[in-house]
């Protein structure tokens, strides 16, 4: 990637950092932690209920 | 004084709860009925019962409330809390019905007495065991429902409590978990849109989230971070481990939430609730917990005054709703929202503290000859006598309803979690084993808890963590020292290193 590709990119970042702090009024540290914690958990669950097999009554 | 709407909304819904137990009194033939509701709940009534035995009095009153004293860094309640749901189904509730159903069970005793063949001493043991944490566990509900109370109608701290407590006991004993199960599925339901219309208010009252998160960092930069550090740190990141272990798995093996697995209709329920009521309890929760961030707000600007009371930071969500609405009749609907999230933790306990005695002990125990009308007989004067013992306990609350909502848990966890854990999946688990973790579970919090009561010396996690690490070292230790189960009973009960029974 060029040099200037990679600034871009670093730009792009940096902007929606700004935005979700603005947005939220939080550190980055906060929004990734609690996030994607919560995310996790979602898809955690979802993946448990696409794995569940079906039990006969 | 007193609003005439006000108290018309919570004599109405009093007299609403009151009315399901007598309906749901006429469906109880025998303890099946009264215990596991005849194993006849649907999808709704189980999922909504699953999140009001978790959503107690710290849910409404207590998480605003240790918002509002430390911010951010206790934010993880709000993951924990609802993940003890999927926690109790997945890890819990898949094997227990299944076992129940072949076996017939309607209590975790009477599995603790078929895998560990243990028809007293275990069965005696687990059941006081459930009978003291549920207790503990009580007098923490009936301090919020009397906080309520004495906030609406201005009611002395001993009326109020004995007013809660008259209703609730009234409904749980005359209707079981039918009564239980459906007055919860309405307070779920209530607590659901009150918190969802009433929490945003109360945020966009104190600027909005995005301000209330900038005076929070502006105040105290530590204050918006996922944990604390430094000296004199609470919520350090290995005390938010202890706390989340302690909330999910705790919360999920405690008597009163587990034992609702085992009365669903269906167990393909099992598929669907984990994620749907993570996600409905999660948004109650988040809503809350922002809610007390903004009462940081409304009380520095001097928008809101607490009571000079020593458990005051408990107030401050009742407080910003009285203030969000003003003088609108509407936050009178409010105080039935608190009171639905209450009661739906205390009337669960109640019935379990009842079933406990009746069923484990004085059935299966003192009087095994006994009819299934005296078992009931008890079960109702059990449910009305555990409401008496715990009243006294909770006429001198603790400075924060939280701490004592999570004692309650915390010995939950160090006495549960470990016997049902190695029942479920280690073979080689034995009756000493659970014998010994139990009982070294219990005592061991109970020491522990008291260390951190007392200020006897500070723990670097939360003290039930040092329980449940002595339960497994005596399940581990006095497990391999005895002589195993036979393969028959351990093929019966399903236990192996597997969750869904094939």
């Amino acid at each position: 990637m060029t040099c200037w590709g990679t600034v871009k990119i670093k730009i792009v970042i940096y902007e929606y950092r700004q935005m979700i702090q603005v947005m939220f009024g939080l550190p980055d540290i906060t929004i990734l932690a609690v996030g994607g914690a919560f995310l996790l958990s979602i898809v955690a669950l979802a993946l448990w209920a696409l794995w569940w097999k079906e039990v006969p009554q | 004084m007193i609003d005439p709407l006000e108290i018309t909304l919570v004599i109405l819904y009093f007299l609403g709860l009151i009315g399901i137990g007598i309906w749901a009194s006429k469906k109880i033939q025998n303890m099946s009925d009264y215990v596991v509701a005849g194993r006849s709940l649907g999808f709704w009534v189980f999922t909504f019962l699953m999140i009001g035995s978790v959503c107690s009095g710290m849910s409404l009153l207590g998480v605003s409330g240790l918002g509002f004293k430390f911010a951010w860094p206790t934010i993880w309640e709000q993951l924990a809390v609802p993940l003890s749901i999927a926690f109790c189904i997945i890890f819990f509730g898949v094997k227990m019905y299944a076992i129940s159903k072949r076996s017939g069970f309607i209590t975790v005793q009477d599995y603790f007495a078929q895998r560990y063949e243990s028809q007293k001493t275990l069965r005696g043991l687990s059941a006081v065991s459930g009978i003291v944490v549920s207790m503990i566990y009580l007098a923490g509900q009936y301090t919020a429902i009397s906080i309520v109370l004495m906030w609406l109608f201005g009611l002395p701290h001993w009326v109020a409590l004995l007013v809660g407590a008259a209703i609730v006991t009234v409904y749980t004993a005359i209707g079981g978990l039918y009564a239980v199960a459906w007055t919860t599925l309405v307070q779920g339901l209530i607590l659901l849109i009150g918190v969802v219309i009433m929490a945003p208010v109360v945020i966009s009252a104190a600027g909005g989230f995005t301000a209330v998160n900038a005076y929070l960092g502006a105040l105290n930069p530590a204050s918006v971070l996922p944990w604390s550090t430094g000296p004199g740190a609470v919520f350090t990141p290995e005390y938010i481990v202890s706390f989340f272990l302690l909330l999910t798995i705790g919360l999920a093996c405690a008597p009163h939430v587990i034992n609702n697995v085992l009365a669903v209709k269906d167990a393909n329920y099992f598929r669907w609730t984990p994620l749907v009521a993570f996600i409905i309890y999660g948004v109650v929760m988040f809503l809350l917990k922002f809610a007390g961030f903004a009462g940081v707000v409304l009380v520095n600007e001097g928008l809101v005054s607490l009571p000079d009371v020593k458990n005051a930071s408990d107030f401050i969500f009742v407080y910003g709703v009285q203030h969000s609405f003003g003088s609108l009749a509407l936050w009178g609907i409010f105080a039935v929202i608190v009171l639905a999230a209450v009661m739906s933790t205390t009337d669960r306990l109640m019935l379990t503290i009842g079933t406990y005695f009746s069923w484990d002990i004085y059935k299966k125990i003192l009087k095994p000859d006994a009819s299934e009308k005296s078992v009931l007989a008890v079960s109702r004067i059990s449910v009305f006598a555990a409401a008496a013992v715990t009243l006294m306990l909770a006429l001198n609350p603790p400075e924060m309803l939280v701490w004592l909502i999570w004692a309650g848990i915390g010995i939950m966890f160090a006495t549960f979690a470990v016997p049902l854990l190695a029942g479920l999946y280690w073979r080689r688990a034995t009756r000493e084993g659970a014998i010994a973790a139990m009982s070294l579970g219990l005592v061991s919090s109970l020491a522990f808890g008291a260390v951190t009561y007392f200020r006897i010396a500070p723990l670097p996690v939360h003290f039930s963590l040092y329980g449940f690490v002595i339960a497994v070292v005596a399940m581990v230790a006095v497990s391999v020292l005895t002589k195993p189960h036979s393969e028959e009973i351990l093929d019966e009960t399903m236990t192996g290193w597997f969750i869904q029974p094939r």
